[in-house]
């Protein structure tokens, strides 16, 4: 580590279980002065690393390969210019800070909910990504099976959402949850980056969704894409006052695609990009019913007594442009 | 079929009198007022996807064109004393709104509305059914035309097609073969219109009606 670099652990994991609320895509980025800086790779193809060591049934092959599909499921998502290169299997351990992007098994059985997690080592004043870990949790039971396996969480599944991680995407809270035996449990969701798991057996986390793309989009823009979407931007009041963290989502009466983001700062702005062209149901809502901490680090921040509405104006966002600012005021 | 074919051969040979043989290759404009009525756009439900593949519904809407008026002008040309051409051109000012409900997070049952701006671009085809002069003349209308839908900030377009028919009178209150402005009158019409694209929640054919009354001038 240099003095211009900051080692981020556990920013980002994906849980089986945990607290979480219903929202949208959100970019990591870190506060540099009066700014924000957005973490992204610079330099592409991203260069990755599998470990030499299968776990729990699953060789280090069958690890790869699996790997392998969910860095090709970004790589050639139309609108998302990434790419990556596998260099070849290593001994070294994920999150050794060894200048090695590497994934791989490993035990974590102190982070009993947690299936995986991204680490970063990103230069703090330009937001340029230097090196990145993903490990994949093996108190769970994993299966690289094609079809999924009852009883054992998709690793292929779960290595997308942590390479979203990986390409500098926070979590998104398009999803609904419920309380169970004290455990939040995903309901539905329409989002690979939201931050907990679908049950073990699904794989529909294979395939990134409208708000997964939008989000990638914005960090890696492919050729024209931002000369053919549009953004909303706006602000959200409670009480004349702007809020921080609420949530908003954009829906397509069209296309039916629902994109997210929330307000980042103190005037309750917000931009939702990478939106289609077309007119849009906005509607806000409170982050209240999960853990704030999955989506920001300071929680305090974060309004969350006001009810959820619709805006009373439909959003036409042009292509290639903004939407115009728009105005929502919630109530208590 | 064949009736009708007959039919409408019979009243294009038909003769003409005087006064209505020199509409024949004249050309005529007329501007006036069209109102619209409203269109429903359909019903569409935001969803998320459950664990095993069903759908979860996040909120419900139900979204409509409202109707209006607007203005338009035509500029028509007679081939015979009993067919025209016409290129019609209409601006309105419509509202689209959406209603949102069943919101899973209980947000309270609500409206959200954009103003649009209008176009259609319109060739048509009108076929007088009689000749009296100084009388009523129905006659039949269709065509097809070219939608263009902005949004009230003129920041995004929408387009589409149309193909319309309809029914309607006119009346020349002034009618003289020799003068310049060989005739004036008013015209009365309605019709069937039918539209796809232009802002909307998909591809379907949308049915709506249309009215117009304008006043004509014959050169």
């Amino acid at each position: 580590m240099t003095p211009s670099h900051a080692r981020v652990l556990l920013i980002a994991c994906l849980m089986a279980a945990a607290t979480a609320p219903a929202a949208a895509y959100l970019k990591l980025g870190f506060r540099v002065g009066n700014r924000i800086v957005t973490a992204s790779w610079s330099e592409r193809p991203v260069r990755y690393f599998v470990t030499d060591r299968g776990d729990n049934g699953v060789s280090s092959s069958q690890f790869q390969q699996a790997i392998r599909r969910a860095f090709d499921t970004w790589e050639t998502e139309p609108d998302i210019d990434i790419a990556f290169n596998f260099v070849g299997f290593t001994g070294a351990e994920p999150f050794d800070d060894d200048g090695m992007n590497v994934l791989g098994f490993q035990a974590e059985p102190d982070l009993e909910r947690v299936l995986g997690a991204t680490g970063f080592t990103i230069d703090n004043t330009t937001g340029r990504i230097l090196e990145s870990d993903i490990f994949f949790n093996t108190i769970f039971d994993w299966t690289v099976a094609a079809n999924g396996e009852s009883g054992r969480f998709d690793l292929e599944s779960t290595a997308v959402h942590e390479i979203g991680h990986m390409i500098g995407l926070g979590h998104s809270a398009i999803g609904e949850t419920e309380l169970t035996d004290g455990r939040r449990r995903v309901i539905a969701k329409q989002a690979v980056m939201f931050p907990i798991a679908f049950p073990t057996g699904s794989t529909s986390d294979r395939r990134l969704k409208a708000d997964d793309i939008a989000g990638g989009a914005d960090i890696y823009p492919e050729g024209n894409f931002d000369r053919t979407h549009g953004s909303i931007s706006g602000r959200v009041l409670l009480d004349g006052r702007g809020i921080f963290g609420a949530h908003v989502t954009a829906y397509n009466l069209r296309t039916r695609a629902i994109v997210g983001n929330f307000t980042l700062d103190d005037q309750g702005a917000f931009v939702i990009s990478g939106l289609d062209p077309g007119l849009y149901v906005v509607r806000v809502e409170p982050l209240d019913d999960g853990d704030v901490g999955s989506f920001f680090d300071d929680d305090d921040e974060v309004e969350v007594n006001f009810k959820a509405m619709i805006a009373p104006r439909l959003v036409s966002v042009p292509r290639g442009g903004a939407s115009g600012d728009i105005t929502i005021e919630v109530k208590r | 079929m064949k009736v009708c074919a007959a039919t409408l051969l019979m009243l294009l040979a038909a003769s003409a009198p005087a006064a209505a043989q020199a509409r024949s290759r004249s050309v005529e404009i007329a501007p006036g007022a069209i109102w619209f009525s409203g269109v429903d756009l359909g019903t569409s439900t935001a969803t998320l996807e459950r664990p095993g593949g069903g759908d979860f519904d996040l909120f419900s809407t139900d979204t409509s064109l409202d109707g209006g008026v607007g203005a338009g002008a035509a500029l028509s040309f007679y081939l015979s004393p009993r067919v025209a051409i016409e290129a019609a051109f209409s601006y309105a000012r419509p509202s689209m709104s959406t209603r949102v409900s069943a919101d899973a997070e209980d947000a309270e049952p609500a409206t959200s509305e954009i103003g649009l701006q209008q176009y259609l671009i319109e060739g048509n085809v009108r076929w007088y059914l009689a000749r009296a002069r100084g009388a009523w003349r129905p006659f039949i209308r269709a065509g097809g035309g070219y939608l263009r839908q902005l949004d009230d900030a003129s920041a995004h377009v929408e387009t589409g097609k149309t193909l319309q028919a309809g029914l309607g009178v006119d009346r020349a209150f002034r009618e003289r073969a020799g003068a310049r402005l060989k005739r004036a009158g008013l015209r009365l019409d309605g019709r069937l219109l039918a539209r796809q694209g232009g802002f909307d929640v998909d591809d379907s054919l949308r049915l709506g009606f249309s009215a117009g009354a304008s006043f004509f001038l014959g050169f």
